[in-house]
């Protein structure tokens, strides 16, 4: 039997991914400076409690990645015959559950504060004999947090598609609308400086619904990923074009009459087969293993796929 | 579009001049009413702090031109009273370990210990007490 494929990124495809995880190295780096500054600096506010909980969960799809892409390339053996391309899929459910949960959680906690009408209190601290009031350092660690996660965002986003990397374009796309929690939290601060206690909690149960949001979209994708659902294009969640077209193509083969693809993704790779209908009188073997190479050498995310010979077919 | 940022950005300076204001504007109402302060009654070793704490109020409600009032009691009835918006401040010997810092607001220490409890949300009137604080400090 033919072994799976040890490596699943074409050449031209490696140094991206190098690229990556150097930028999710950064990130990680980034996001640990920006949680220690922020909790230096939280203070009673509730909006900053809900943005430097998420900017410590943000830290998750980056970590799960930097994880994952280490393993999911090592080569089938006798244990996983499968290889390991799922370690992606079971990194990203696992940085869903916590989103979801810790978003599910913000927002309780926020509407407890607001229903017991909690009034924050923010003190000042002296910077070279002047004071100034704790808000005002809040919102600058609240910039800090936004504006550079908003650049990695955009810099992952395209390599992410490249690579078809769900963690990976999760982690970019929730980055790239990171300044919205940043502003929600700043509104929250400037509320509570114009003594409008409510503010606060307002903006954080803002930031806790678009946590909890991001972690329902995520977990909700994980899931069908696990239940082997066919391979979406990560952008619009619409089938992949590589499945029709890998249809297509089996039944422009002279010996096929017609054909059926089913195929699943495993982290970022799709693995599944072809049912086909061949003509009578045709040199079976010889044709499913040419038919096979083809196949593989379509594109790259095909990792691997069987082909059978059949009359009829389901799904 | 730039015109209407460069605007916005002065305007909000402008507003944030004045910026934090209290919940329920206690330190401009003290100006024309009364700082309704609560004074903890200590019979232990304590005592002569809530002595030198009343002084220091009496400073704080003179530096900034502040009407004020006390009402001596326990901590326990201190603290409902602060919570029912009866008084403004409670003041007698607290740290910043105190068992009533989820029912009040903690000013910073006036002597790297000693705290004064404000009335949640009171942003103004614990940015001047600190003021005074550091000013004593000094």
């Amino acid at each position: 039997m033919k072994q799976f494929k040890d490596f699943e990124l074409p050449p031209d495809l490696q140094p991206v991914m190098k690229k990556v995880r150097k930028l999710e190295y950064i990130t990680i780096a980034y996001l640990i400076s920006v949680t220690v500054l922020m909790y230096l600096v939280m203070g009673t506010s509730q909006a900053m409690k809900t943005a430097w909980l998420e900017d410590v969960l943000s830290m998750l799809p980056a970590i799960s990645f930097l994880i994952a892409s280490r393993i999911y390339d090592r080569p089938a053996n006798a244990t996983f015959p499968y290889g390991y391309h799922r370690v992606f899929s079971i990194a990203f459910l696992t940085g869903s559950v916590a989103l979801f949960g810790m978003g599910l959680y913000l927002a309780v906690d926020s509407l407890i504060n607001l229903i017991k009408m909690e009034h924050p209190t923010i003190g000042s601290t002296f910077i070279f004999g002047h004071q100034i009031w704790m808000g005002w350092i809040m919102i600058a660690a609240l910039i800090y947090s936004g504006a550079p996660a908003v650049w990695l965002g955009y810099k992952k986003l395209p390599l992410a598609k490249k690579l078809h990397n769900k963690i990976l374009y999760t982690d970019a796309d929730t980055q790239k609308a990171d300044y919205m929690t940043a502003l929600a939290a700043i509104i929250g601060i400037v509320g509570i400086g114009f003594g409008l206690w409510w503010a606060d909690a307002l903006a954080a149960l803002f930031i806790s619904f678009s946590v909890m949001k991001d972690g329902y979209k995520n977990l909700r994708n994980a899931i069908c990923d696990l239940m082997d659902r066919y391979p979406v294009d990560i952008e619009k969640e619409k089938p992949h074009p590589i499945v029709k077209h890998i249809e297509e193509m089996v039944n422009g083969w002279d010996w096929v009459i017609d054909s059926h693809a089913k195929f699943r993704e495993e982290g970022q790779v799709f693995i599944g087969e072809v049912q086909i209908r061949p003509r009578e009188q045709t040199d079976i073997i010889k044709n499913l293993v040419k038919g096979r190479e083809e196949i593989l050498a379509y594109h790259w995310k095909i990792h691997e796929v069987t082909l059978t010979v059949g009359t009829e077919w389901e799904g | 579009m730039q015109k209407f940022i460069i605007i916005f950005c002065v305007l909000f300076f402008w507003w944030g001049c004045d910026l934090p204001r209290d919940t329920k504007d206690t330190f401009e109402k003290a100006k024309k009413e009364s700082l309704h302060v609560g004074v903890v009654v200590r019979t232990d070793s304590l005592s002569s702090i809530s002595v030198f704490e009343k002084n220091l109020m009496d400073q704080f409600v003179a530096a900034n031109n502040l009407k004020v009032s006390y009402n001596h009691s326990t901590e326990t009835q201190l603290v409902k009273q602060l919570e029912k918006d009866k008084i403004d401040i409670i003041i007698g010997g607290f740290t910043e370990k105190t068992l009533w810092k989820d029912k009040a607001a903690l000013t910073a220490p006036y002597d790297k210990e000693h705290v004064w409890l404000v009335k949640k949300g009171e942003n103004r009137l614990v940015f001047e007490i600190e003021k005074f604080f550091y000013n004593q400090m000094q």
